[in-house]
């Protein structure tokens, strides 16, 4: 399922996915799977992509 | 095949040992493991496992046709190589169209000026060897085999990292 949380949270701070990437430590085409629902990450990516986009991880990775 | 292949093929090995040896210790640069991030850690096992298969497949079929053929038209280092250049294909199929092969900060170009370059002189050194009607020698392809297989190899990862990013062009957003 996308994430489009994420993607949301990105484009607010007027992050690319390139930027994100550099930031958490990971490839962008890392970035790219997440937001499109292809790979789920670790808690500890998730945690660092919080981190960076300044949200919790209900905010970004909680499904309802 | 002849001494002379099989001594460069050792000494170069060797030396490829040494100089790997050498950057990782002396120069304390990070192992290829290291520039991955997770997910492409992941793909990076799932392409050695698909490697892995295919080399024991293709060892098996290569063997089986050798032992069933009364004649065999390639030499067994020209099979043999070339059932590990399949699997090496494999695995760089398998990390290219993933995303992973070329690690955290995807800087293909310098690989691929490197692949693209060995590519080319094995291609190269195979025409010419063919040219010269070394292509089979005792009714048998030989040492020239190797030049053909080694340039499968390197231009087949340069090929399909072209066709990947021709793929994903706009794959951002």
């Amino acid at each position: 399922m996308k994430n489009l949380k994420i993607k949301s949270a990105r484009a607010a701070l007027d992050l690319s996915q390139q930027e994100l990437a550099e930031k958490v430590g990971v490839s962008r085409q890392t970035i790219n799977a997440i937001e499109k629902g292809d790979y789920n990450p670790t808690i500890n990516l998730c945690r660092a992509i919080c981190k960076v986009l300044g949200k919790t991880l209900d905010e970004l990775f909680w499904e309802e | 095949m002849s001494t002379s292949y099989l001594l460069g093929f050792g000494v170069g090995l060797a030396l490829c040992l040494v100089v790997r040896i050498f950057f990782k210790k002396k120069l304390d640069m990070d192992s290829r493991c290291a520039q991955l991030d997770e997910r492409q850690q992941m793909v990076n096992g799932k392409a050695y496992k698909a490697a892995w298969f295919t080399l024991t497949f293709t060892m098996l079929v290569y063997s089986i046709i050798t032992s069933a053929l009364e004649k065999v038209y390639v030499e067994s280092m020209v099979g043999t190589f070339a059932c590990i250049g399949i699997s090496i294909l494999v695995f760089a199929g398998y990390s290219i169209f993933n995303d992973s092969y070329y690690g955290i900060n995807d800087r293909y170009k310098k690989y691929i000026r490197f692949f693209g370059f060995m590519g080319l002189m094995f291609a190269v050194s195979a025409v010419i060897q063919i040219a010269r009607g070394h292509l089979f020698e005792n009714g048998v392809i030989g040492d020239t085999g190797m030049f053909i297989v080694g340039a499968v190899i390197m231009l087949g990862v340069v090929i399909m990292t072209f066709i990947h990013n021709a793929m994903n062009k706009n794959a951002e957003d």
